[in-house]
């Protein structure tokens, strides 16, 4: 929501608590490490400008929030909307949401119940006239009316809770379907084949960008560290989508010629970790920071605010609406590795799969206190990954800064164990 | 006395009988008192297999069409020849085949066979030369169908004075019939030479006959009739008909020879042929269109209205009531 | 090396199909005026009854006739043709297994030439529910029995001699492939017996379907077709073969997506490396729209001649968005 006069009292944004978070965390990651690719700063400016100064983004036409990644983009953008990500990771809106929900609950939930009950909610993305709420986990779901009773207009976007029947999966296709209906009424536009098609080549050329920078860190030893990594695509959340897609094509144009140079990132012998769980978002890039600070590097992650937005990519045969869209439902439903769902064979197969692509040491899993599927599928990967001897830390946090220290310690000892494993095999 | 004793008499006394002038012989591809599948049929007619070889059985008749010429049941004088499809020419003998005045010979190559009865006699000072003429045709498929076109073309022979060629119809192979309504050309050649203006009959298997003259090129030209009205249910595509044509000529060559002196030379070429019904007969582009266009146009209306239909509701799960 | 490996990999695979299937088409319907024989053994719809123009028959064809001998000839020194023309079938098919749906069957081509009518007219094509597949599946295997057990029932003359070639005469490539030559005369109904009265208005009955069903579902008769399911029986030794690679899957859906025939498998199965079903055409088309590297790929005689890879994927998928005006 935008500034309210009558607060014309509170002091300016960027000297507010909850700017001082973010400015702390921008600098740990640009400070605390050298050699910082050129083309990070990039990222690092825009950050500061929307994290740290509270500019408004800019955007083009209706502006929809979008609070999972399950929720089709490309129709977005194909109705001349674009979409933002209202997923949040300020422990400033945490504080603020947990008045609406339960003391034991998801902070990313909160923190994003928060956000949108805030007056001036950073980023600073102005009116949003639709808000698109897939029903994935049952947090999301309820607060769908929470949000609707904050005074927005809510979709609610129905995923099934099974991915493997057919009816499952028509159910899906059709509630992708309801969609695009719901978002023709909002902007009075028709979707035509032309339209959807440019949309999805944006969404592609963006997948691309991201799928080159992913196979960019298998580099051993690393090219790129995941603190940028993630700011990478956290910045995905809200930015411009072309100039994101030009400013990650310029960063991997830097990575390759790092590559052809030789150049270390970290150190030669740095435990590789796979990052996976509950999803970081900035300013909460607490894990992956102290994983990197204690001298690992995070060279892959599975969660969604990283890989699972941006890696798979959606095929058609024909370029006829009805295979398009059917075609982009499938793509949003099926390879997904959200826990949410009934089964996990997939997030075990993405899993074992990275680990040997990437060359993984270990594997950090994160859950967020209260976030029940993620806590609840911790034993399943544990039995994956211990069959197939990868050593694996669970972290259970929230957002609160209060944890840091014991998690310093933990994550410093995971790492040690995985050196003098790394050292014994030798 | 038993059959056999009567038989040889019988052919014994036929050698010693004056062999007949008036009546025009001809060779026939169908067995006496016929009865449907005593002969394995392949193409080009039936045939007769013995030990994996193709034997050819024709008989020898006597009388103008198929309808009133008789077998014979004696042997006839006169040279029996054959010409196999490699130009060889062989003498062959007649004799009794299943009863009757016949040949049987062997067809090992594939092609068309050709035989000549050239036969003599001398009546009222009229010398007649009867050539009954047959181009029986041997085919398997199991031969294939790549040498085919080289052996299409009809052979003529320098033997016989007077020959009646069957035209080849257009694109004609070893399985082409001649069937209603289709036309069939004869050759006439007098002594290898094309002959105009001499008449030439063509009788059908009911008794129907035709007579035109052959035209500056020696051809003449029939059109088949249909004469097989058969009840609809006992239709069968392959009826079998024998036709000959006849051809005559007179010349002015006198002589004498043994039988007698003769001031005019009159031959008398025969040559038989099968025609069966035409596709035209039994096949229909009408119905057959107009099922293909019915089922294509209903099964794109009915996907149509499903599709329409599909907009409204879903398709349901149903409950059986029944207990 | 690598380069020419890219390169494959790499191919506009819509355009190297069209090609292969236009040239094997004029070789099949139209060889036969260029002296081209390809004998009686062909695994893929050559049909026989185009007889001025064919390159070859369709193994079917003499299968049914042979299949038709009386069983003293059959069971005799006989069989031995029909075990020998066989040997040629299973030997022909053994190369490019179920490829020669995919690239060489004309009635193969002509479908997928109606297809590409049907998209160039913005008409959407219809997909089977998993039911409706699974049921509709078993149809060919039916027609492969009766293919062969009709001959044998007119061997031991238990059937009218009318019905020797029962498959052809409801094929549609019968009545298809000769009107390439100007050849309309299969398209009669033939009104000589009651058998083959049926026969041809069945026939007739199917070809309408045929085209109907063409033009609303790629690949229509594929999926009935009793050769394809011969080939499936003869597949496994088969030189040419489609294999997966699970654990690299991330069950996109997107081979599922793109493949004419509908099959599932070839998302959903993980665990079996031989991915090829018995309705698939290898195509190849869901090798070329996996994203993920070496998830699929196609190898003959054991060695990768087209492999999933990501720059593949994606230069295909960017040709696509581009190809604004025309949605194929």
């Amino acid at each position: 929501m935008n500034t309210n006069p009558n607060e014309a009292t509170a002091p300016a944004y960027n000297r507010s608590r909850q700017a001082r978070e973010a400015e702390t965390l921008l600098d740990r990651i640009q400070d605390d490490f050298p050699d910082n690719p050129e083309a990070m700063r990039y990222f690092y400016d825009l950050f500061r400008r929307v994290y740290c100064q509270g500019e408004p983004v800019k955007h083009e036409g209706t502006l929809v929030g979008t609070t999972c990644i399950h929720a089709p983009e490309e129709l977005i953008y194909a109705f001349g909307a674009t979409p933002v990500r209202l997923c949040n990771g300020s422990y400033h809106y945490d504080q603020i949401g947990a008045d609406f929900m339960p003391a034991k609950s998801c902070p990313l939930v909160k923190a994003t119940l928060g956000s949108l009950h805030a007056k001036a909610a950073v980023p600073n993305t102005q009116a949003l006239e639709l808000i698109v709420n897939p029903t994935t986990c049952d947090q999301k779901t309820k607060a769908s009316a929470m949000i609707g009773a904050m005074g927005y207009q809510v979709h609610d976007l129905e995923l099934p809770p099974a991915k493997e029947s057919e009816e499952a999966r028509l159910y899906w296709q059709r509630s992708v379907r309801r969609l695009a209906l719901r978002l023709r009424e909002l902007t009075g536009r028709k979707l035509t084949r032309k339209n959807l098609q440019q949309a999805m080549a944006r969404t592609a050329r963006a997948q691309t960008a991201f799928r080159t920078l992913h196979q960019l860190r298998k580099n051993a030893p690393a090219l790129f560290l995941g603190k940028d990594a993630f700011l990478v695509t956290n910045a995905y959340f809200f930015d411009d989508l072309d100039r994101w897609t030009a400013a990650v094509e310029q960063l991997n144009a830097e990575l390759q010629l790092r590559q052809m140079e030789g150049f270390q990132a970290a150190q030669k012998r740095a435990p590789r970790i796979l990052f996976t769980g509950s999803p970081p978002i900035f300013p909460n890039l607490k894990l992956p920071l102290l994983i990197e600070e204690a001298g690992g590097v995070v060279v892959a992650d599975e969660t969604c605010s990283a890989n699972r937005m941006l890696y798979d990519m959606t095929a058609v045969d024909e370029w006829l609406l009805n295979d398009m869209v059917d075609g982009l439902a499938d793509r949003y439903l099926k390879p997904c590795t959200c826990p949410i769902f009934t089964r996990n064979d997939d997030r075990q197969r993405r899993l074992l799969q990275l680990a040997a692509d990437f060359n993984v040491d270990g594997v950090v899993y994160q859950a967020f206190a209260g976030c029940q599927v993620y806590e609840m599928e911790y034993r399943s990967i544990a039995d994956v990954l211990a069959a197939q001897g990868i050593p694996m830390l669970y972290v259970e946090t929230d957002y609160s800064p209060d944890d840091m220290g014991q998690l310093s310690t933990r994550i410093e000892a995971f790492l040690e164990s995985i050196k003098t494993r790394k050292r014994n095999a030798r | 006395m038993t059959n056999r004793t009567l038989l040889i008499l019988l052919f014994s006394m036929s050698i010693m009988r004056p062999s007949f002038a008036a009546d025009p012989l001809w060779w026939s591809e169908t067995m006496p008192h016929a009865e449907h599948g005593s002969s394995q049929h392949s193409h080009g007619g039936p045939v007769e297999i013995r030990r994996g070889v193709y034997h050819k059985n024709l008989w020898l008749r006597s009388g103008a069409g198929p309808i009133d010429a008789r077998y014979l049941d004696g042997a006839i004088s006169g040279r029996i020849v054959l010409i196999d499809v490699r130009g060889e020419t062989k003498e062959l003998s007649g004799g009794n085949v299943h009863g009757s005045f016949g040949v049987n010979f062997a067809m090992p190559d594939e092609g068309f066979y050709n035989l000549h009865l050239i036969n003599e006699s001398i009546s009222d000072g009229i010398r007649q030369i009867n050539i009954a003429k047959s181009e029986p045709l041997k085919h398997s498929c199991r031969e294939g169908h790549d040498h085919v076109r080289p052996l299409m073309a009809p052979k003529q022979s320098d033997q016989v004075p007077l020959e009646i060629v069957r035209q080849r119809m257009a694109e004609e192979n070893f399985h082409s019939l001649l069937g209603y309504g289709d036309t069939a050309s004869f050759l006439v050649l007098y002594q290898g030479a094309p002959l105009a203006g001499a008449e030439v009959t063509l009788h059908t298997a009911r008794g129907w006959r035709n007579s035109v003259r052959t035209d500056a090129q020696g051809i003449a030209s029939f059109m088949m009739i249909r004469d097989y009205y058969p009840p609809w249910h006992e239709f069968e595509r392959r009826h079998r008909q024998d036709y000959v044509v006849h051809a005559s000529h007179t010349t002015d060559d006198a002589g004498s020879t043994d039988g007698g002196s003769y001031t005019r030379t009159r031959y008398l070429a025969t040559l038989n042929g099968s025609y069966y019904p035409s596709t035209r007969d039994y096949r229909s582009y009408t119905y057959g269109l107009l099922l293909g266009v019915f089922a294509l146009t209903f099964t794109g209306v009915a996907v149509y209205f499903y599709r329409r239909r599909r907009q409204k509701r879903f398709h349901e799960v149903r409950f059986d009531e029944k207990n | 090396m690598k380069k020419i490996r890219d390169a494959i990999n790499g191919v506009d695979l819509r355009r190297f199909r069209f090609l292969l299937q236009l040239f094997f088409f004029v070789l099949l319907v139209y060889g036969g005026y260029f002296a081209v024989n390809l004998g009686q053994s062909l695994p893929t719809f050559a049909c026989g009854f185009n007889d001025a123009g064919r390159g070859g028959i369709c193994y079917l064809l003499p299968l049914q006739h042979q299949l038709a001998m009386s069983w003293s000839m059959l069971f005799g020194w006989a069989g031995l043709m029909v075990l020998q023309g066989f040997l040629f079938f299973a030997l022909w098919f053994f190369v490019l297994n179920k490829g020669w749906c995919g690239y060489v069957c004309p009635l193969g081509t002509i479908q997928d030439w109606i297809t590409s009518l049907r998209t160039r007219l913005g008409v959407r094509y219809s997909r089977y529910t998993e039911g409706q597949f699974r049921r509709l599946s078993l149809i060919k295997y039916l027609l492969l029995a009766l293919m062969i057990l009709i001959p044998l029932g007119i061997g031991g003359a238990l059937l009218p001699h009318d019905m020797g070639t029962p498959f052809c005469d409801i094929c549609p490539g019968r009545m298809v492939i000769p009107m390439f030559t100007g050849d309309f005369s299969q398209l009669t109904i033939d009104f000589s017996t009651k058998t083959t009265m049926v026969m041809t208005a069945l026939g007739m009955l199917v070809t309408g379907l045929f085209f109907a069903g063409a033009f609303f579902k790629k690949r229509f008769f594929c999926f009935f077709c009793p050769m394809s399911a011969l080939h499936y029986l003869l597949s496994k030794p088969a030189l040419l073969k489609l294999k997966k690679d699970g654990a690299k899957c991330t069950r996109c859906g997107d081979c599922y997506r793109v493949c004419d025939m509908e099959i599932r498998e070839i998302a959903d199965e993980v665990k079996e490396p031989r991915i090829m079903q018995d309705d698939c055409i290898m195509c190849l088309k869901c090798v070329a729209h996996c994203p993920e590297q070496g998830a699929l790929k196609a190898t003959f005689a054991g060695i990768p001649i087209f492999e999933s890879t990501e720059q593949g994927f994606i230069k295909r998928m960017t040709k696509g968005h581009q190809d604004e005006h025309k949605p194929q």
